[in-house]
């Protein structure tokens, strides 16, 4: 496995990377979009290694494992504190928050989950953040509402749905996001009593509704009308293509699929000691006891199959947090550290707590990034 | 005050334990107390070595002293939460129970003559959620820092 890093300090509690830049909430509550390209072309003057840097952080699709331009890629790249400000446009946005709990990006627009709240907010690419000036403040150019009032775990974007997990007070999804309209708001609807995660697994959406429950939900699944500027968020296009396709309604569960999906995740465990389960794209991924991961894989292609339980990899080095997925592997949150699991072997990555680690498994540019937000640095890693 | 590393914890428990005071040993569990604010606290056999379907069960290395210090670190910090509930943590990272849980719960107890008691609980599921009140005392209160809190309320831990 090959890492390469690029570090920001600096007291912030989220990051996402979208469009160029890697957007950023900070503890006070500002949002930061950070310029990679711009502080890329700046740092190195060179402008083949300029050109590597740049794919590796921001157009990774580009980049061949082995080919000239990784290895003019140094492995870590530090900034400082006014080079972080320098490249950044910063938007007082005042977030009320004590914890930001979620954030996504998704056709132009973010969606941020607190504890009391989700907000709605304008993003943009960099064209439309041309006339706020680097290193500058601006007010009031996000916009925001809120959308949603209580305490939101998780998002999941896709499909033009966004899905909100809100714990006791249930699961929710807004359809419509691929929407054009600079004032569409999302509307949630609730689908489920209880949710602590939400997937798009094939034509079904997929809810955790307690530690070691799955539900699968029937949508409508269907191939979207053709729009005047479907390429205007090309970043969104997974390699599948999906977001050819729309979702605008969720239906009803798919009980039978959901008893399979149980009987494979208990029976992947003779003793039925499994402390959670995480969903991913395809599979879901049990945790045991003793931090032992499993895959049940649920699909055959784009299709839904019979729940399948895989073998067990090595344990992790602790309880495990959260996961995503990343291109080498599955990335774990654990109390003190983040690991990749690449090749069998765990991978220390991150060496402190994070308030969030993601993957970008979906994303055309990102798919090789991981970002890690810890107490005072952000790191942007990517890794082959 | 619970300190948050084991050997902390034991060596605290130990020199703080009232030297004095025994716990009373009843058929269902070990009655600790009263302590200073005249509270009883009992150490349930069934969240230990004699375990029922649908009940938690502490880890043998968090003994039933620290149980019950536990429960009076709550009590003395006021981890109380409206419904009367004491919520107890040692740092959000420490293992408590057997399947993970780092809390724990004492149900409210309005009857002066009924010992109080207490189990471990994880955040994660959904019959257990740390109140905002609980977290903002485990905040004031230096056990907790804010990426435990996020991890709390994200239903991490």
């Amino acid at each position: 496995m090959i890492a390469k890093r690029l570090s920001l300090p600096g007291n912030f509690v989220e990051g996402f990377v979208y469009f160029d830049f890697l957007w950023l909430i900070s503890a006070e509550g500002d949002v930061w979009a950070f310029d990679i390209l711009k502080f890329v072309e700046d740092r190195f003057p060179d402008p083949k290694v300029a050109e590597a840097v740049q794919l590796a952080f921001a157009r990774n699709d580009q980049l061949e494992f082995g080919g000239v331009e990784l290895r003019l890629v140094p492995d870590h790249i530090e900034l400082c504190a006014a080079e972080v400000e320098q490249y950044s446009r910063i938007f007082d946005t005042k977030l009320d928050f004590k914890s930001i709990l979620d954030m996504r990006c998704y056709y132009g627009r973010a969606f941020i989950a607190t504890d009391r709240s989700i907000k709605q907010l304008d993003v943009f690419g960099r064209d439309a953040l041309a006339h706020v000036p680097s290193g500058r403040r601006a007010n009031g150019q996000l916009g925001g509402d809120i959308v949603h009032d209580g305490r939101c775990i998780q998002f999941r974007c896709q499909y033009g749905i966004v899905s909100a997990s809100c714990t006791k007070d249930g699961g929710f999804y807004a359809s419509g996001a691929l929407s054009n309209d600079k004032g569409w708001r999302a509307r949630f609807k609730k689908f489920s009593e209880a949710s602590f995660a939400t997937e798009f697994i094939a034509d079904r959406l997929t809810n955790v509704p307690d530690l070691v429950e799955v539900e699968f939900f029937k949508t409508d699944y269907h191939r979207k009308d053709a729009g005047p500027d479907d390429d205007a968020f090309e970043n969104e296009t997974t390699d599948e293509g999906d977001e050819k396709f729309e979702i605008t309604d969720v239906t009803e569960t798919d009980e039978a699929f959901g008893k399979s999906a149980s009987r494979a995740i208990l029976g992947a465990d003779r003793q039925g000691r499994i402390s959670r389960v995480f969903l991913s794209k395809n599979v879901l991924f049990t945790v045991d006891f003793e931090h032992r991961v499993r895959t049940v894989r649920l699909t055959e292609g784009q299709n839904l199959a019979v729940p399948k339980s895989g073998r067990p990899f090595a344990p992790a080095p602790g309880p495990i947090l959260a996961m995503t997925s990343s291109a080498v592997g599955m990335v774990a949150e654990l109390d003190d550290a983040v690991f990749v699991l690449s090749e069998g072997r765990w991978h220390e990555i991150f060496e402190e707590p994070v308030y969030s680690v993601r993957g970008y498994p979906s994303s055309k540019w990102y798919r090789k990034l991981t970002t890690a937000v810890g107490d005072e640095r952000v790191d942007l890693i990517f890794m082959i | 005050m619970i300190i948050a590393t084991w050997g902390s914890i034991w060596q605290k428990t130990l020199v703080g334990k009232r030297e004095n005071e025994m716990p009373e040993i009843e058929p269902d569990g070990f009655v600790y107390g009263p302590n200073d604010s005249g509270k009883k606290y009992k150490s349930l056999n069934y969240h230990r070595h004699m375990p029922r379907p649908g009940k938690t069960r502490w880890i043998d290395l968090f003994t039933r002293d620290h149980e019950y210090e536990l429960f009076d670190t709550c009590d003395k910090n006021s981890w109380i939460c409206v419904d009367g509930n004491y919520w107890g943590t040692l740092d959000g990272k420490i293992r408590l129970g057997v399947s993970d849980e780092r809390f724990s719960f004492c149900p409210s107890n309005t009857n002066p003559l009924v010992p109080w008691h207490g189990y471990p609980v994880r955040g994660s599921g959904k019959d257990y959620q740390v109140p905002e009140s609980i977290l903002d005392a485990w905040l004031r209160d230096g056990i907790i820092n804010n990426i435990i809190a996020k991890r709390i309320r994200s239903a991490k831990i």
